[in-house]
Parts: C-alpha cells; sequence; structure tokens
C-alpha cells in the first residue's frame, strides 16, 4: 500500500484563552506556517479536512469561514467532527484512493464558553442530561469503578496526572506548563468522584494544521517529516454498561490491533505514544489496551518512570491532554507532538516509530470512537 | 519611500477586551420516539418497563428499538422488578443549574438484569464528610426506586433511588 507522509504543520497556541485573536486569525496563521514547512503552495492543495465541532465552534456557518484561513476556496472541504486521528485516517484513504496527492488538515478553538455546559449540552437528552451528565461526570463514574475495582489510588492517578505536567513544562505550547507535582495535583480542588480538577482537563485555546501528501509527492518535493504507516479506527457503544469492560478500553484496543496490523509491527516496534486521554486512570488503562502492559501493571509503569519524558517508553511528550486540551483541535495536536517526537524535536527520545492514540471523548465516555496511527521517521 | 518596513497591524496588538459576547437561549423539541414513550407512559403508574432481544434474549432497561449486538429489533416489552445494582457511582461536587446542591450523587443503576444502565441519582445516605461514602455505597450496592408523587412521563418521576435496607 502506498505510504502517506505528513510534510508540514502549523500551531498557534496553547493557553486558557484566545489572546483577543479570531478563529480565523489563528488558523490562518497555523495554515501558513504549515504550507511553508511542507513546500506547498495553494494551488497544490487538493482538499481540506476540517475537525470542527458544533458544540464548541458554534455551528457549520464557521465551516465556510474557515475556508478562507485554511485555502480550501473552490476545492472539496470536508467536515468531521471524530477528531484529528479521525480526519488523518480519512484523508490517508483519500489519498491511497488516488482522489486527492495533497491535503490539509486543520482545527482551531476560539469561542470561550463553560465547558461543562457545552458537554451536557451533547449528552443524551432524556436519561443523561437530567442528571447534570458531562464529560467530567463521566468519568468521574468510570474512575470510582477504577479505584473500587483494581489495586489504584488516588495517588496513582496523582502521580500519573504529575508525571504529564513534568513532560509539559518542558514543551514550549502546552497550556499548562507549572510542572505540577503529585501533591499538587491532590490538593487542587475536587471536581467529580476521586478527581481534582488537575486530574481533569483545561479548555485550551488555539489552531493546529498538517499537510499530508502521497509518497509521490512526498518523494518528489523531499518533504516527509514523517510516514503514516498504519491507521485503526473503531467505534463503541453507547450507554454505561458494564464498567469493569469499559474500563479495558476494548475500543482502544481494536483500533490499535488494526493499525498495527497495516503498519506490520507490534507494540513493542514503538518508541513513544501520545495518548488522548482525558482522565489519569484511563492513562493507566490505556497501556494495558495498547499492549504495553498487563491487566493492573499501569501504575508499576509510572512508578518506575518507564513513560517519563526520560523513559523506555515516554507517554505524552506534549503533556498529553491533562495539559493542553483544544477540544476540535487536539487530534491534530497529538498528530504534530507524534511528529515531533521522531523529528527530535519534542522530548529526548531517539524515536522511530511513535503510536498516536486519539479519540472524541472530550464530550465524554458513553460513546466513542477511537483511532490509532502508527507514524515513522521521516526522510523519503 | 521610507527605507525601512512598516509593519502591518499584528493581531497580537488587538486589545484583548474587545469581544463578541452572545447568548443562546432557543427552545428545542425532540420526538422521543414509540419505544421511550411507553416507557415514560409506564413511569406515570409507577412501573418500569424494559424490552428485550428476541435473538440474545437481552433485556434493555431504559429500552432500546435495537439490540446494538445483534441488531434484532427489540419488540418484546417485561415490567421488571423495582430493583437495582449500583454499577458505578460518582460524588459531583460542582453546582449545576436546578440540581441538588453539592455534593450529590450521580449513579450508573443495572436494573433488574438490564444488559445496560440507567443514570439516576442517589440519596438518603447519612453521611457527613463525602470520602464516608467510600464505605457506604459499592459496586453491586442494592437500590430500590423513590416516586414522585406527582408524576408526568419523565426519568424524574423517580426522585432518587436509596440503598436497600
Amino acid at each position: 500500500m502506498d505510504r502517506v507522509a505528513i510534510a508540514g504543520y502549523g500551531i498557534d497556541g496553547f493557553a486558557g484563552d484566545a489572546d483577543g485573536r479570531s478563529g480565523v486569525e489563528m488558523l490562518q496563521e497555523a495554515s501558513l506556517t504549515a504550507f511553508e514547512e511542507a513546500d506547498i503552495s495553494i494551488d497544490e492543495l487538493d482538499a481540506v479536512s476540517y475537525t470542527g465541532q458544533d458544540t464548541y465552534d458554534g455551528s457549520a456557518i464557521s465551516d465556510g469561514q474557515k475556508v478562507m484561513p485554511a485555502g480550501g476556496y473552490r476545492k472539496p472541504f470536508m467536515r468531521i467532527q471524530n477528531g484529528g486521528g479521525t480526519a488523518l485516517h480519512q484523508a490517508a484513504a483519500t489519498i491511497r484512493s488516488g482522489k486527492a496527492d495533497v491535503i490539509s488538515i486543520v482545527a482551531n478553538d476560539f469561542v470561550e464558553a463553560d465547558p461543562n455546559v457545552l458537554s451536557w449540552s451533547s449528552h443524551e437528552a432524556l436519561y443523561h442530561r437530567p442528571f447534570g451528565q458531562n464529560h467530567e461526570q463521566s468519568f468521574g463514574l468510570l474512575e470510582t469503578s477504577l479505584l473500587e475495582e483494581r489495586d489504584i489510588t488516588r495517588e496513582d492517578l496523582a502521580r500519573t496526572a504529575a508525571k504529564n505536567y513534568e513532560a509539559a513544562a518542558e514543551n514550549e505550547v502546552a497550556h499548562r506548563r507549572e510542572g505540577y507535582t503529585t501533591k499538587d495535583v491532590l490538593e487542587s480542588e475536587p471536581i467529580v468522584g476521586p478527581l481534582t480538577e488537575l486530574m481533569t482537563v483545561p479548555q485550551s485555546f488555539g489552531a493546529a494544521v498538517i499537510i499530508i501528501v502521497s509518497e509521490e509527492v512526498a518523494k518528489e518535493k523531499d518533504n516527509a517529516r514523517a510516514w503514516l504507516t498504519g491507521t485503526g479506527l473503531r467505534t463503541g457503544r453507547y450507554k454505561y454498561r458494564d464498567m469493569s469492560e469499559r474500563l479495558k478500553q476494548p475500543n482502544l484496543e481494536k483500533a490499535a490491533s488494526a493499525a498495527f496490523q497495516e503498519a506490520g509491527v507490534g507494540i513493542d516496534d514503538i518508541d513513544a505514544a501520545e495518548v488522548a486521554a482525558y482522565s489519569p486512570g484511563l492513562e493507566l488503562t490505556s497501556y494495558e489496551a495498547l499492549g504495553l502492559c498487563d491487566r493492573d501493571e499501569g501504575t508499576s509503569l509510572v512508578e518506575q518512570g518507564v513513560t517519563a519524558s526520560d523513559g523506555s517508553f515516554p507517554v505524552n511528550l506534549s503533556g498529553g491532554p491533562l495539559a493542553t486540551s483544544p477540544p476540535s483541535t487536539g487530534g491534530i495536536y497529538r498528530l504534530i507532538a507524534g511528529t515531533q517526537v521522531l523529528e527530535g524535536k519534542l522530548g529526548d527520545k531517539d524515536a522511530e516509530r511513535v503510536l498516536v492514540a486519539d479519540n472524541d471523548m472530550h464530550l465524554g465516555e458513553p460513546g466513542r470512537t477511537d483511532a490509532v496511527l502508527v507514524l515513522e521517521g521521516g526522510a523519503a | 519611500m521610507a527605507e525601512e518596513k512598516v509593519e502591518s497591524v499584528t493581531t497580537d496588538e488587538v486589545d484583548s477586551e474587545y469581544k463578541y459576547n452572545f447568548h443562546w437561549d432557543l427552545d428545542f423539541s425532540l420526538n422521543i420516539g414509540e419505544v421511550n414513550r411507553k416507557f415514560f407512559e409506564a413511569m406515570k403508574d409507577k412501573r418500569i418497563l424494559g424490552n428485550t432481544c428476541e435473538e440474545c434474549k437481552g433485556l434493555f432497561v431504559p429500552p432500546q428499538p435495537i439490540c446494538i449486538e445483534c441488531y434484532e429489533e427489540t419488540d418484546e416489552w417485561v415490567e421488571v422488578e423495582q430493583h437495582g445494582v449500583v454499577e458505578s457511582w460518582t460524588v459531583c461536587f460542582r453546582e449545576w443549574g436546578d440540581l441538588p446542591e453539592p455534593p450529590y450523587i450521580t449513579a450508573a443503576i443495572r436494573i433488574a438484569d438490564s444488559e445496560h444502565t440507567m443514570l439516576h441519582f442517589i440519596d438518603d445516605i447519612e453521611y457527613e464528610d463525602h470520602n464516608d461514602l467510600n464505605q457506604k455505597l459499592h459496586k453491586g450496592t442494592e437500590v430500590e426506586p423513590v416516586w414522585a408523587e406527582e408524576r408526568e412521563g419523565h426519568i424524574l418521576d423517580i426522585t432518587h433511588w436509596r440503598p436497600v435496607e
């Protein structure tokens, strides 16, 4: 199968507000950087994939506004609400089908509103909303189960969060860069169940763009920063069911299995990962779903520093969603972070292959689509 | 012509106080469908209904129109025992609209032997500190519904669930 390359990217962010800039301005800045880095002109762009979510950016009218800064005028401009991982999966399929050679995947977060209300309004209307169910409460249900069913403590959750904050302190585009410690995390405001404020994600603002190209274009321009060698996409069941099963994240496991199969590799061939874990317990059980460890061994990986920035398998050198969580842009940013790890621009890991696990759980857990992508070092 | 390049106004110079504030207050209306209507009609009479999949015999409370595993329609209805077990629960500390004053408890409750759970409040638990709840509520705790005196065909016709004594 023909390979697809990430040829360029641009970031404008991230922080707790948009610093007075509009979504159009942020997206334009990120897009211009991405085009320049990829050595791609606007005439060479075949299509744009926009990963805005209705809940966070208002309405489809904003699609039209974003056509201009994304360079999508007179080109196919597609909208995907499941996030950057799904968008890359689909865009890569478009290139492999021969429908395009160059696609830009774009997103931005600029609308300021109460994230709990936004999340609540997207939950199921008859059986969930009457109880104020939102993303935090959905993670609270899971984390309560995790602590009751597994040999995991609140200190383990805090330690996992602190591991991410330690990495974020070294990432100049991260939102939370204060390097919060385990003690800081435990002593921050209680939010829901065992989760404190620093165990939940911030709402970050900014924009991110990646430009992917066909193998033919990548070789011609010698602009491959990373090769996309495997992708997997799975959608899980809605509604809360057996929590023990949900904690295993079988959807993530299946998506990872598909990506590994396509790339012809296994977890032992991966050097680092960026994982969209919206609460610390989900990061711990994602280690199991990805095959990084057996059941209940996730806490040991954190305690022993295996998944820390200087560990043998760093997870979230960017700091992950706990440090930086723009709702619409997060997936694209995770892909950029994965690319930067391969380029040696993020962290010190000499990585040849990085896994990116993205999902659409920014709004909550009851329904989810997981996208897993395997990136390999560039150079045509 | 000036030799020095005059820089354009950049977005960094925009006063961050310039914001366009707006508020949406729209009325929405959803058709709840036949399956949900039947469930809520029964609640008016203090009855809890579920439906089952003919293929796998799975029970669904609340009901759903199709079995997600078998992709078969769930045509058979049953009235279930008013008894549930806690699958998971969480204490909410944020103030939230017209919901109970925090901390309050929401739980995923498995009613009868349903394949999935129903979210609801759990109350009537005596505690002083929320940490006490760790000793009083567990996965598997048996609960029963407390019905509202006036019911209108809504999930809150059950005001909350409480542990079975």
